[in-house]
């Protein structure tokens, strides 16, 4: 065995873990660190479940080796709510019936934040364009792409009418 | 664990890596953005002893002009390139492909010079720098030399990279005139690869009229093609309404004799990204 020891900060905290090479970021996660809010859909590249934020950018976690995360800092969607009061975009998610299962809420949160440090007011088009990388095979789209733009609103202080 | 085992070593400079590449046995990967590789790895298609990430070497990153040409570093993602001011301004084709890769996540790893030398016959950037008649710099531990990117491309995913060489930068010549330029990709319904990639490099003249024409297609044959036929009948044309009267399709089919089934069904759709990425050049105007 080849294993070796990184350095990483995940959610705000630093950690040290031992992982082999061949150790996807994500089962690190999940499997070493127990942050199972990360999921695992396709499991080849396509529907962004796990996506994560890697040193501030977006990331499908399937594809990055935990070795490249030396000394990097790592966000999974543990980090989003904060002392159990949901964050404005995972409430915008909730009212705005955003998920059905679930499965893949995680990952369009993830990619949603980026996209809203993009674009403090994304157009719809923006939304749909930005969120192209994260696959949901429940609500269409309709509610998603609604929340992200209901989560900015919200940011900016005036929030819309959820019907 | 889906990978096969091997050795990781993390590359500190490019002449690190390629100590460390003249240094290792067995077969030796370099990984940047792993956005080829490591779906490779995990689905076994690929099993190397040792992979060398040069992903943290920031001589590999970036973009500047000199010598009146415009380096892009070989590790520089396809979201510094979708962003780059010099880039938006000298080379726009280069911004305009980048935007268009895979997606906001895949952007945000996967690498110019990862793609290239992958050399996937449906890929984007094949096509862009092919459009470019770009340079691409390579460097071993005793030698660099420049390619030109007519010679790089040897059959499918081959390139004219050699096992102890680093793909250090691609460069393009600053243009003289004004530059127009499309992309267009007919995506896949389900992979959403490219089926068909059109890009389209015009330089365009005072008079308004085309001084230089590039155009190469993606997604029909080993790599992507440049087609000089249709090339030669846009220049002296007036810049605007490109398509008009061209027989790209008749073109495309005298270009690309060999095209397996659906032949005609395929000459269709690389007929219709070209006619838009010439549209493309136009609306620029």
């Amino acid at each position: 065995m080849n294993e070796r020891t990184i350095s990483i900060d995940v959610n705000g905290e630093q950690r040290r873990v031992t992982v082999e090479p061949r150790t996807l970021l994500v089962h690190l996660l999940r499997e070493q660190l127990g942050l199972t809010g990360t999921h695992i859909g396709c499991d080849t590249s396509q529907c962004g479940a796990c996506t994560v934020e890697l040193d501030g950018s977006a990331v499908k976690s399937c594809t990055v080796l935990a070795v490249q995360c030396e000394g990097a800092r790592v966000r999974t969607v543990e980090s989003l709510a904060k002392d159990g009061a949901l964050s404005a975009l995972q409430q915008a998610f909730m009212d705005n019936h955003a998920l059905q299962c679930g499965f893949c809420t995680p990952g369009m949160l993830m990619s949603s934040q980026e996209i809203l440090r993009r674009h403090p007011e994304p157009t719809e088009a923006q939304v749909r364009e930005l969120l192209d990388g994260n696959i949901c095979r429940c609500t269409g789209y309709q509610n998603i792409v609604k929340a992200v733009q209901d989560a900015a609103s919200r940011i900016a202080g005036a929030p819309r009418t959820v019907e | 664990m889906y990978s096969p085992r091997f050795d990781y070593h993390r590359a500190e400079s490019i002449d690190h890596a390629l100590r460390l590449l003249s240094s290792l046995d067995g077969d030796v990967k370099l990984l940047a953005g792993g956005h080829s590789l490591v779906p490779a790895l995990k689905l076994r298609l690929a099993s190397p002893s040792h992979l060398i990430d040069i992903s943290a070497c920031s001589e590999l990153k970036g973009v500047r002009e000199e010598d009146g040409r415009v380096l892009i570093g070989a590790a520089t993602s396809y979201r510094e390139l979708e962003s780059d001011p010099l880039l938006a301004a000298r080379v726009p084709l280069v911004p305009v492909v980048a935007g268009q890769v895979a997606d906001m996540l895949v952007r945000n790893r996967g690498t110019i010079g990862g793609s290239l030398c992958n050399s996937d016959p449906n890929a984007d950037f094949p096509v862009c720098v092919l459009a470019l008649d770009a340079r691409l710099h390579v460097r071993s531990l005793g030698e660099e030399r420049a390619i030109a990117v007519s010679d790089w491309f040897d059959g499918l995913m081959s390139t004219a990279l050699r096992p102890d060489e680093v793909l250090e930068s691609i460069s393009v010549a600053a243009p003289r005139q004004q530059v127009r330029c499309g992309y267009v990709k007919v995506k896949h319904a389900a992979s959403r690869f490219g089926v068909a990639c059109a890009a389209a490099n015009l330089g365009v003249s005072g008079d308004g009229r085309v001084a230089s024409a590039a155009i190469a297609l993606g997604g029909l044959a080993d790599h992507p093609v440049r087609l000089a036929g249709l090339e030669a009948s846009l220049v002296g044309r007036e810049a605007h309404d490109l398509a008009q009267g061209l027989q790209i399709q008749e073109q495309l089919a005298a270009a690309i004799p060999d095209l397996p089934p659906p032949r005609q069904w395929l000459l269709h759709v690389a007929a219709g990204a070209i006619r838009k990425a010439l549209g493309q050049c136009t609306s620029a105007a």
